[in-house]
């Protein structure tokens, strides 16, 4: 321990006044009295205290010094061993992941509430000079702080600071807190957490040593198998400490909820759900499954300790929506005791087939009867484009239409310019061998679609007009001829296939029937037979695809659970969502769809804000996220203690040194006035 | 010391002990000697060297017994004093009377109501043996010259030894009588030898116990080195509130000792404070004899 003001030990001489009066207080006052007869028998019987009796003064006068050495010493301002008479850069950090809700069943508090309170301990130990910093580390790292003076601050945000229900980025917290300090010599990060941060790692058989209490758990490792990262944030780095808060609890969470669409059920899906026990006991619960607030399944699960349940459900609907789980326990944590999934909408698909003869179309016909829920009607060439519907797709199969009808329309085998008076397109000579160099990965269109090296015979360079919409070139051949193109248009999409199926090897190819599958979801504007959950504090591209052409569509609104709005960032039809640090279902809707917001996004006028269900509901062009917790790591609510190195010193209570002291040296007055000065005790 | 207002309260008393005791104090109480009085006491057988002229010729005439007749004795009471001269009794409390004054008020008092019915009395001294001693005198004209003596005495000595002093003042003593022993009983012997030698030389003892409210309730706490006054031997004490409440008990335990002490033999005995009037004290032990 060092001091602060060592010069001020000078205040030491007092005592030697307090010596000198000590010893003038120490000649006994002489009373006359007429007989020792009584005091004689009263202190007769006490002479083998009388060793007693003289070292008594001499512990009055230690006692005294004990509280001039002590107050002297406060005066000098100790700092504790973390303490550095240098001014320090002191980093925060405070993990306010989804673990930190966990409730103790005993205190009634949350581990947030307790890390605040542990934190606020550090913010009060801050000395004139130093400067600190608050980051949050749950669901994204956050600088709540920057490097200030004055703790005030900093407590009031940790008064204020809630918890997420992402995860836990501690060491991404730590790396960020190097960048605010990074004076190595003066920086001290704290990082306050329940262990949430630490990875996976260690075996099984460690807990069979008995290494945790918890070793149990049979099936996936847990944070009790864990220990610390060697990378950011391990117990190696000098500059971290580590304050560990919360006790282990047992809890049950799903862990995996996703849903997708079966299959060979062309309405039909399929959910895999896993749940894990992370206690050290055996429980029974109860899952329940509804979709759209129609119970689906109510199944009875007993899980041994850490045992995992694993099943997939299936079930059918062509209406899709929210697909929830849902178990009954009572652990106190309840943000992994629901996940939700989004089963994907399977509308019906009218396709009007326009071909010359069943030959150029017997490809293009196989494999759209071959789709599910496409309604196809064979028009021959009698077909007038005026009366397509916009909402059903027209597929020419070796038919150049003279005028494009509206809605989507799909060209395959185009050998012919379009007619001039739209001069929508141009189709340029049949090309030689054709092979297919070059194709868009981005493409919605050709997901899980490989063509390069593909022959396609027939092929013609496609060159679209401007003035039917932005093309996009799919497909490319060696010599550079675009053999397919989409077109956005505003009254519906256009897909051009300049090749000849049926002499071309891409019908036999299996790629075929999933780019078409993917052209009838493009068409439409469907994700897709999946609308993965995501998780929270996840960062993901989502396909983004609507009819909105604008030049400034490069935005597009999130709607969280509770109806507020953040704008997001649309590039290349994928919009940038997360981290979201709320569980529940989102909803990305167009942004010019949704409600007038400003350029923060908050709401425009008085209304409230309706939830994200609800924007879909009302018509908002977009689609629904769920996104959940499904994070092991933080549903495993097991505490793994600290070791002494990598703990953080805290100041018992949070306060300097030099108050203790001074409580002491009062507590040690008390104590010489009540044994010595008011001699009450012999 | 004792002005004409002491000198009316002693007459104030002694006119009350007459009129309130009706003969019952001191000189008035008639010896059990029978001897040549004149009042009848009662009969004898004769003897041989009896004198005759005692002999109940009546009765003789009559009945034909030789009997005697026999006179109850009027005789002076002899009263002593054995005034507690120590040191120890030269204490007194602030706002209190010095105890050696007191001592000297109560024996004048009684000296004064003794001469005043014309008994003998005496007054002495002591501290470890006889120091002063006024001898017997009798009338009270006497009273000044017993005043002026009482005046006179000075407390002195190393210590506090009423046995020697009793010792001294029995071979001394005359005749037997009333013995007033006006002390505060610190006799480092012990107080019961000499009144026990007083029983047993057939003095009849009557023990005046005086001592200061302080002495009872002493108000010292802390480090304190305690200075006996008569053998001048210091003591280093811390008193503290457990021993003060110590000290109590054992003060009180001795006041109960004195006073157990003499009820089990007989004696009278009288206790008091300096904070108390000699005529209260002299009216208190007027009470308890007229209702002893």
């Amino acid at each position: 321990m060092s001091l602060f003001s060592p010069d001020r030990l000078l205040w030491l001489w007092v005592a030697l006044p307090i010596v000198g009066f000590y010893i003038l207080k120490t000649r006994l006052r002489r009373r006359r009295v007429a007989t020792l007869l009584f005091w004689d028998q009263l202190f007769e019987e006490k002479r083998q205290r009388s060793l007693w009796q003289n070292l008594r003064h001499w512990l009055s006068l230690l006692l005294q010094l004990l509280f001039v050495g002590l107050l002297v010493f406060a005066l000098a301002d100790p700092l504790w061993k973390f303490q550095s008479d240098q001014g320090q850069e002191l980093v925060l950090i405070v993990d306010n992941s989804a673990s930190m809700k966990a409730m103790d069943p005993t205190t009634e508090e949350s581990r947030l509430q307790q890390a605040v309170m542990r934190a606020e301990d550090v913010v009060r130990s801050l000395r004139p000079g130093d400067k600190a910093a608050l980051i949050s580390a749950g669901s994204s790292v956050r600088v709540v702080v920057g490097m200030t003076e004055f703790g005030p601050t900093i407590e009031e945000a940790l008064a204020e600071m809630q918890a997420t229900e992402g995860p836990t980025l501690v060491p991404q917290a730590i790396h960020a807190a190097r960048r605010l300090a990074p004076d190595p010599e003066r920086r001290r990060i704290v990082v306050v957490t329940d262990g949430g941060s630490r990875e996976k790692g260690g075996s099984r058989e460690k807990n069979a040593e008995g290494l945790n209490p918890a070793s149990a758990r049979a099936s996936e490792p847990t944070k009790a198998d864990i220990t610390l990262s060697k990378s950011e944030g391990s117990r190696d780095d000098t500059d971290v400490q580590w304050v560990q808060v919360g006790r282990s609890l047992p809890n049950v969470a799903i862990s995996r909820f996703q849903v997708r669409r079966s299959a060979t059920d062309p309405i039909g899906y399929v959910l895999l759900i896993e749940i894990q026990n992370f206690s050290d006991k055996e429980i029974s619960t109860r899952l329940t499954l509804d979709l759209e607030d129609n119970l689906i399944d109510v199944v009875p699960i007993t899980l041994a300790a850490g045992d995992t349940f694993r099943r997939v459900f299936e079930g059918a609907s062509q209406q899709g929506g929210v697909l929830t789980g849902r178990i009954d326990t009572d652990d106190g944590f309840a943000i992994d005791d629901v996940a939700r999934a989004v089963v994907p909408l399977r509308p019906s698909i009218p396709v009007t087939l326009v071909s010359n003869n069943e030959t150029d179309s017997f490809y293009l016909r196989n494999v759209l009867e071959s789709l599910p829920l496409v309604q196809l009607t064979d028009a021959g060439t009698d077909f007038d484009p005026e009366q397509a519907s916009i909402d059903s797709l027209t597929v020419f199969a070796g038919v150049t239409p003279k005028s494009l009808p509206p809605g989507p329309t799909l060209i395959v085998g185009a050998s012919e310019s379009g007619s001039s008076h739209d001069g929508f397109f141009t189709v340029g000579p049949e090309l030689a061998s054709p092979i297919v160099a070059k194709q868009d990965d981005q493409s919605p269109l050709l997901r899980h679609v490989r063509l390069q090296n593909v022959i396609l015979e027939g092929g013609r360079d496609v060159e679209v007009s401007d003035s039917l919409g932005e093309a996009t070139t799919l497909l490319e051949t060696a010599e550079g001829a675009r053999v397919l193109v989409s077109v956005e248009r505003e009254s519906g999409r256009v897909l051009l296939l300049a090749a000849n199926l049926t002499d071309s090897d891409l019908p036999l190819r299996i790629a075929f029937p999933v780019m078409m599958t993917n052209a009838m979801n493009w068409f439409f504007r469907q994700s897709g037979d999946m609308n993965p959950s995501l998780q929270t504090g996840q960062i993901t591209h989502l396909p983004w695809d609507t009819a909105n052409l604008r030049s400034d569509a490069g935005q597009a609104t999130l709607v969280d659970p509770e109806g507020q709005r953040q704008l997001v960032t649309v590039d290349q039809r994928r919009a940038l969502v997360g981290p979201v640090d709320q569980t529940g279902v989102y909803a990305l809707v167009s942004d010019d769809l949704a409600r007038p917001t400003d350029s923060n996004g908050s709401d425009g006028n008085e209304e409230a804000p309706k939830s994200a269900r609800e924007q879909v509901a009302a018509g908002a062009q977009g689609q629904l996220i769920a996104v959940n917790l499904c994070d092991a790591k933080e549903s495993d609510l097991s505490i793994v203690a600290l070791d002494e190195q990598s703990a953080a010193e805290l100041p018992p209570a949070g306060f300097s040194a030099w108050l203790y002291l001074v409580l002491i040296g009062l507590a040690l007055v008390v104590a010489e006035w009540a044994f010595f000065q008011r001699r009450v005790i012999a | 010391m004792f002005d004409s207002e002491f000198l009316k309260r002693l007459e104030y008393l002694s006119l009350l002990s007459k009129r309130v005791f009706r003969g019952q104090l001191l000189a008035q109480r008639r010896t059990m000697q029978v001897g040549g009085g004149i009042e009848f006491a009662d009969h004898r057988e004769y003897m041989h060297g009896d004198d005759l002229r005692y002999l109940d010729w009546n009765v003789y005439a009559r009945h034909g017994d030789l009997l005697l007749k026999r006179f109850q004795e009027e005789e002076d009471l002899h009263v002593y004093v054995l005034l507690d001269g120590s040191v120890s009794m030269d204490r007194a409390d602030e706002g209190s009377a010095n105890k050696f004054l007191l001592a000297r008020q109560i024996a004048a008092a009684i000296s004064y109501i003794a001469l005043a019915d014309l008994d003998r009395v005496s007054i002495l001294s002591y501290d470890d043996r006889v120091r002063e001693t006024m001898p017997l005198m009798r009338g009270k004209d006497n009273i000044l010259t017993l005043l002026r003596f009482l005046e006179s005495l000075q407390c002195s000595g190393q210590r506090t030894d009423l046995a020697t002093a009793v010792g001294d003042f029995v071979q001394r003593a005359s005749r037997t009588g009333l013995v007033l022993v006006i002390s505060d009983l610190y006799d480092q012997a012990g107080f019961r030898d000499g009144v026990d030698r007083l029983r047993h030389a057939h003095f009849e003892p009557h023990v005046i116990q005086i001592h200061t409210p302080e002495e009872a309730e002493p108000k010292l706490l802390g480090d304190v080195e305690l200075l006996d006054c008569e053998t001048g031997i210091a003591k280093k004490v811390t008193v503290t509130e457990r021993k003060l409440r110590q000290y109590r008990e054992l003060f009180q335990g001795f006041l109960g000792e004195v006073e157990s002490y003499c009820r089990s033999r007989g004696l009278s005995h009288t206790r008091t404070t300096t904070e108390t009037p000699f005529d209260a004290v002299l009216l208190g032990m007027m009470k308890a004899s007229a209702v002893g």
